[in-house]
C-alpha cells in the first residue's frame, strides 16, 4: 500500500520529467520520424492520387483490353489506375456493378436486354458502349466440343450438354445453331456447369459435349479429350455478330465524368494495341487465362478487336431473338439507352484522331 | 392473517407470476409474433424505400411472384424434385449413419479402425466436394443424393456412437440378470431405445444441413430443383424468383422439424429436453 501510494505521488513528478526530458531529444527523433514517413509512404501517396477504376475481372477473353491497359501502363497514362476485381464466374458481372462492388463490366448483350427488362438498366447500370469486340469465320469465339461418338449434331440427341447457364450466351447461341442444324433441342439434356469444370465433366464422360470459348476448346483438343463439333459464336447466324457491351456504376459515371472520360481513352487506346499486336495480345490473353502449352496457344482465337466501339445493331436483333420468349415478350431497343456515345465519340477523337 | 389465507394468497401471487408472460399472447400464438413482425418489416422497409427494392422486393410483389409460379406448375415442379433429391439422400446417410454409429458404439476394434476415417472426413465441406461429384458420380440425381447422404452421415454416426456409448452399464447388467442374453435382443430392447435421444438429435442436425447441401448441389450440374432456380434467376436478374426460392426453403425447413418433433415426441414418449 506505501509502495502504491508512494507511485501515485511520484507520477506527476515523473511524467513532468519525462515531459521536459523529452523535448530536447524529441525534435531530432520527429524529423527522422517525418523523413521516414516520407520515403516509407511517398509511393503509396502518390499511387493514392490517381483516380481508380475497378473492373470486374473474369478469366474470359472479353477482359483483354482491361489486361492489356494494366500490362502497357495505358490506365496511368491517362490519369487513372485500373484496379481488377476478381470473381469465379461470368455470369454476376452486372450484379457486381450494380451493387457499387465495381465501378465497370461488361456484360453480355443478352444480359444487358434482361438488365434493361429488369430496370437494372438505366436505374443502377449506365450502357457505356459496345465491348468492341466481335466473332466471324476468321475469328470465331464459342463452340461444341464432343466426345468422339457425337460425330454430328443430330447426334446430341438424348446427350447430355454442358452449358454456363440457361440464360448464358454460350445456351442460347448453341440452341440456335441446333436448331438450325434441325436438332429438337427439347431432347437435349442440358446441365449447368462451371466453364472450367467442363473439360474435367467431358473427359471423365459425364456429359457428350461442351460448349465454351475457343480457349477451353483449344485446351480440350489438344488434351484429346474431344473434338471440335463446330463454332457457335463465328458461323451464321452468328458470322458477325458483336456478344457484349461495356455498363458503369451509375453512382461511379455521374460523379466522375472526367474519369468515365479517361477510362474510355485507356480502354481505346488498349483496343488499338490489340489489333496492331495481335500476337502479343494473345500471348497476354494465354498468359491471363493460364494456357502455358505453346501448342494450345497457337490453337485458340482471338475476337476481332474494334476501336472504333461502333454499335452493331444487327447483333442487338440476334439477342432480342434469342431471348424471345425465353426473359422478353417483345423486342428492346438497346440503342436508347446508349445516352453516352458522345462521351465515347471524343475520346475516340482524342485517341484515335477519328 | 389466517395460514390457509396466505397460502391462498401466495398461490395466487405465483399464478399470476406464471401467467405473466401469457398476458403477450397464448403460447402457440406467441411463437408468431417475431416472424410476423420480420415479416412486416420487411413490407415497410421495402415499400418505404428505406431498403433498395431492387435487392430487397416487398413481400407482397414475392407473394405474387410465388403465386404466379405456383399457377405455371414451375414451383411445384422444382420444389418437388427438391424433395425427391433431398429424402433420398437423408434416408441414405441416416440409415448409413446409424448402422455405423451402433457398430462403433459396440465394438472397441471398428471403432478404432473407423474413427480416423470419420474424424478425418467429417470437416470436409461436401460443397467443397461439389466438382469432383461431377466427375465421379454424374450429373443426374444420384450425384445429389449422394452429397447429401455424405452430409447427413456424420451427424447422425457421432451422436448414434455417443447414444450407443452412453447407456449405463448398470441398465445392461440388470438386464442380463434379468435374461437377456443375446446380442439382439440387447441391442433392440435396451440399447437402441436408450441410444434413440442422441439418434433423434443427430437426425435433426442433419436434416437442417441437408437443405443446405441440397441447394448448393443444386446450383452446379443442374437443370431443376429450387437451388437451380434460385441461380438461374439472380443470373436474369429476377430478384423476386430469388426471394420466393428462399421462402419455399424456409417453409420447407420450418414444416420438416415441426413433423420431425411431433414424429419424436411419438417415439420417445418419456423423454424430455431440460
Amino acid at each position: 500500500m506505501p509502495s502504491i501510494r508512494r507511485s501515485i505521488l511520484r507520477a506527476p513528478q515523473a511524467r513532468e520529467s519525462n515531459r521536459v526530458g523529452s523535448a530536447g531529444r524529441a525534435l531530432p527523433r520527429r524529423a527522422v520520424l517525418s523523413m521516414l514517413a516520407t520515403t516509407v509512404l511517398a509511393p503509396t501517396v502518390r499511387a493514392q492520387t490517381l483516380p481508380v477504376v475497378r473492373f470486374v475481372n473474369v478469366p474470359l477473353q472479353d477482359w483483354l483490353p482491361f489486361w492489356v491497359a494494366q500490362q502497357n501502363g495505358f490506365d496511368k497514362r491517362y490519369g487513372i489506375e485500373l484496379r481488377p476485381v476478381p470473381i469465379v464466374g461470368g455470369t454476376q458481372t452486372a450484379e457486381f456493378a450494380a451493387a457499387g462492388d465495381c465501378d465497370i463490366a461488361t456484360v453480355a448483350g443478352v444480359l444487358a436486354l434482361l438488365a434493361v427488362k429488369q430496370r437494372l438498366i438505366p436505374n443502377k447500370l449506365l450502357l457505356l458502349c459496345p465491348l468492341g469486340a466481335s466473332a466471324d469465320a476468321q475469328h470465331p469465339f464459342q463452340g461444341v466440343v464432343a466426345n468422339d461418338k457425337i460425330k454430328t449434331w443430330k447426334d446430341l440427341e438424348g446427350k447430355n450438354v454442358a452449358v454456363l447457364s440457361l440464360h448464358s450466351l454460350f445456351y442460347l447461341s448453341v440452341t440456335t445453331r441446333m436448331k438450325r442444324e434441325q436438332v429438337d433441342v427439347s431432347k437435349v439434356n442440358f446441365v449447368t456447369i462451371p466453364l472450367p469444370q467442363q473439360v474435367a465433366a467431358l473427359k471423365a464422360g459425364r456429359v457428350d459435349a461442351i460448349c465454351v470459348g475457343t480457349d477451353f476448346a483449344a485446351r480440350a483438343i489438344h488434351d484429346k479429350i474431344g473434338h471440335l463439333l463446330g463454332w457457335t459464336l463465328g458461323a451464321p447466324p452468328f458470322d458477325h455478330y458483336s456478344p457484349a457491351f461495356l455498363v458503369a456504376n451509375n453512382d461511379f459515371a455521374n460523379r466522375n465524368p472526367t474519369v468515365l472520360e479517361n477510362f474510355l481513352k485507356t480502354y481505346i487506346t488498349a483496343i488499338k494495341w490489340i489489333d496492331d499486336n495481335p500476337n502479343k495480345a494473345k500471348e497476354v490473353t494465354a498468359k491471363e487465362l493460364q494456357i502455358t502449352d505453346p501448342v494450345v496457344v497457337s490453337g485458340f482465337y482471338l475476337e476481332k478487336w474494334d476501336p472504333t466501339l461502333a454499335p452493331d445493331p444487327g447483333s442487338v436483333a440476334l439477342d432480342n431473338e434469342m431471348l424471345m420468349g425465353r426473359g422478353i415478350d417483345q423486342p428492346i431497343d438497346l440503342s436508347k439507352y446508349l445516352t453516352q456515345m458522345k462521351l465515347v465519340d471524343n475520346a475516340r477523337l482524342a485517341v484515335l484522331g477519328k | 392473517m389466517p395460514v390457509s389465507q396466505s397460502l391462498a394468497n401466495s398461490a395466487a401471487a405465483k399464478s399470476e407470476r406464471r401467467t405473466f408472460p401469457a398476458l403477450l399472447a397464448p403460447r402457440a400464438l406467441r411463437r408468431w409474433i417475431v416472424p410476423v413482425l420480420l415479416l412486416a418489416l420487411w413490407e415497410v422497409a421495402s415499400d418505404t424505400g428505406a431498403v433498395d427494392s431492387y435487392y430487397l422486393p416487398p413481400l407482397h410483389v414475392v407473394l405474387k411472384t410465388a403465386w404466379s409460379l405456383v399457377l405455371s406448375g414451375q414451383l411445384v415442379a422444382d420444389t418437388g424434385v427438391s424433395l425427391y433429391r433431398l429424402f433420398a439422400g437423408y434416408a441414405t446417410g441416416a440409415i448409413a449413419g446409424i448402422l455405423v454409429g451402433v457398430i462403433t458404439g459396440r465394438s472397441a476394434l471398428v471403432f478404432d479402425l473407423l474413427d480416423p476415417v470419420i474424424q478425418a472426413l467429417r470437416p470436409v465441406s461436401p460443397i467443397a466436394l461439389l466438382p469432383l461429384a461431377i466427375v465421379y458420380l454424374g450429373v443426374g440425381d444420384f450425384e445429389k443424393i449422394m452429397l447429401i447422404a455424405y452430409s447427413t452421415f456424420f451427424p447422425v454416426v457421432i451422436n448414434t456412437y455417443f447414444g450407443v456409448r452412453s447407456v449405463d452399464p448398470v441398465v445392461l447388467m440388470a438386464a442380463r440378470t434379468l435374461g437377456a442374453t443375446r446380442r439382439r435382443d440387447m441391442l433392440r430392447e435396451i440399447i437402441l431405445p436408450a441410444a434413440l435421444p442422441h439418434i433423434f438429435s443427430g437426425l435433426r442436425v442433419s436434416l437442417g444441413i441437408s437443405f443446405i447441401v441440397l441447394i448448393a448441389a443444386e446450383m452446379i450440374a443442374a437443370h431443376s430443383g429450387l437451388g437451380f432456380r434460385i441461380l438461374d434467376a439472380e443470373q436474369i436478374f429476377a430478384i423476386d424468383v430469388v426471394y420466393v426460392g428462399i421462402v419455399v426453403i424456409s417453409l420447407l425447413g420450418l414444416f420438416f422439424d415441426a413433423v420431425f418433433m411431433r414424429v419424436r415426441r411419438r417415439l420417445l414418449p418419456w423423454y424430455r429436453e431440460t
